[in-house]
């Protein structure tokens, strides 16, 4: 089957030819290939959640992983791989903050494990070390708490300072 | 534009959960047991455990829904689990409720230890050294493969001291819900005697016109010697308009529970919250019968005049409930 291709297309109806292998990085189009039966030759791939800037994004950084060892099933050995950031993968997540959560919310969609833990992880290290107010200022939140509330959360994280 | 908005909370609960205390799996640093589970040198592990803690406490004070998050049942129970601060055959009663204390610091630990390297004491005139390397002996190793340093004494025989806690000494809190019908004067008196002699009393009086609001009771117990091996919970109230029928003091979820003491300085502490009504709830939650039989035990001796007796030697004036209006 190598070198046998699909087309996905992107809810804005832009379709794109992908390596069967590529495509099954993504584990509901595996379960579409597999398990629903459908035919790789013929038949186009709808996914509504995606739109093509963003399928094209998910498509070049499955390319580049096509090789990667298959993610473990349970936790065993994961710090290997989830501690660091690849240096392409940092490149390659080097977008705006838009395009970043809707890679995020593509890798959920599309279940690629891979995908969504190095994204999730891109924000998370955009979170780190920042104060509660420059992590609003940087992500446009709204502070909702009231002072007192505020002030109330700050006393209950206390008691792991006195430790 | 929020961005976080268009994420469902269990991929917030993903990004926050990525701040993680993992060490790299590295020689000297892990412990694999029989079952293929594995856990940390904890003295390694723990700095990283509570700077991920402070980190991600910190989120949680960015807004509601972070806060919310990360404070959601199950939230700390899967990093500890994620992070091998808790293996796998560690489990804690369903109403454990403490996990977040846990992560950062688990005496329950495989590899937490009471003894500290640098408290020991020798006897007066006692000789020892440290041997890095064990002198005619064979060498040493500890569960993380790292060559065991040892002491080793020398002719005048020589004892070594330590002096460690061994109890976890958790806090226990006593909770419960007390009100009064609107039209109709009520008291109550919670008390708790506990097995090493120290008691709490607690007298609340409700008057006539009152506005139906529910108080939660809460007393904390930590100031105690010895861990208590048993504590008697009495709840005692009647009406103060000697009404016939069911128009005394009315109490709801007792509750006695553990607490994982998170400050050595834990002082004995009484609240009161008063709670504010739901008034959907009354509209939403219809119950199959409005009251029925109360069917518990009898006790043979009859002690009833107990608490009206001590509540005379010790008026309840003090924790008088004001009528607001």
């Amino acid at each position: 089957m190598a070198g046998n291709k699909i087309k996905l297309q992107s809810n804005d109806g832009d379709t794109f030819d992908v390596d069967v292998e590529i495509a099954k990085q993504s584990a509901t189009i595996k379960t579409m290939l597999e398990d629903l039966g459908m035919s790789e030759e013929d038949d186009v791939i709808p996914l509504p959640n995606v739109n093509s800037a963003i399928l094209k994004k998910v498509i070049q950084w499955a390319t580049h992983h096509k090789d990667d060892p298959p993610p473990p099933e349970d936790d065993e050995n994961r710090e290997k791989n989830l501690s660091d950031i690849s240096s392409w993968d940092q490149d390659f997540l080097k977008v705006d903050q838009g395009t970043l959560f809707e890679l995020i919310l593509a890798a959920n969609y599309l279940d690629i494990k891979g995908l969504l833990d190095v994204t999730c992880k891109t924000v998370a290290n955009m979170i780190k070390g920042r104060t509660p107010e420059e992590i609003r200022r940087q992500f446009n939140i709204k502070n909702d708490f009231t002072p007192q509330e505020e002030e109330q959360i700050k006393k209950e994280n206390e008691w792991c300072e006195e430790k | 534009m929020n961005y976080f908005d268009k994420l469902p909370d269990e991929l917030l609960e993903k990004i926050f959960s990525s701040f993680q205390a993992r060490l790299p799996l590295e020689r000297f640093n892990h412990a694999f047991r029989e079952d293929n589970a594995y856990y940390f040198n904890y003295s390694l592990q723990q700095p990283l455990l509570k700077q991920t803690h402070k980190d991600i406490s910190n989120l949680s004070l960015v807004c509601r829904r972070f806060h919310q998050i990360i404070h959601a049942r199950g939230f700390w129970e899967r990093k500890c689990r994620d992070e091998h601060v808790l293996l796998p055959d560690q489990h804690f009663p369903e109403q454990f409720a403490a996990y977040e204390q846990l992560y950062v610091n688990n005496p329950f630990h495989p590899a937490y230890n009471l003894l500290k390297s640098d408290r020991w004491t020798k006897s007066n005139g006692g000789q020892s050294r440290i041997e890095n390397d064990p002198c005619g002996s064979h060498r040493l190793y500890d569960e993380f493969g790292r060559l065991a340093p040892c002491r080793v004494t020398s002719y005048i025989f020589t004892t070594f001291r330590q002096r460690r806690s061994v109890d976890l000494r958790p806090v226990i809190e006593f909770s419960v819900c007390v009100a009064a019908r609107w039209d109709c004067g009520a008291r109550c008196i919670l008390s708790l005697s506990f097995s090493d002699g120290h008691a709490w009393r607690h007298g609340r009086r409700f008057p006539q016109w009152n506005d139906k609001k529910w108080h939660r009771i809460t007393y904390r117990y930590g100031e105690y010697t010895q861990y208590p091996s048993w504590v008697d919970v009495s709840i005692a109230g009647s009406d103060t308009q000697f009404w016939a029928g069911f128009y005394g003091v009315k109490f709801a979820q007792p509750r006695l529970r553990l607490l994982l003491r998170t400050n050595e300085n834990q002082t004995n502490e009484e609240s009161v919250v008063t709670i504010e009504p739901k008034e959907e709830d009354e509209l939403e939650q219809a119950v199959a019968r409005e009251t029925e039989e109360d069917n518990i035990s009898v006790e043979t001796v009859d002690s009833s005049s107990e608490a009206e007796e001590e509540e005379e030697e010790e008026p309840v004036g003090d924790n008088s409930f004001d009528d607001e209006d």
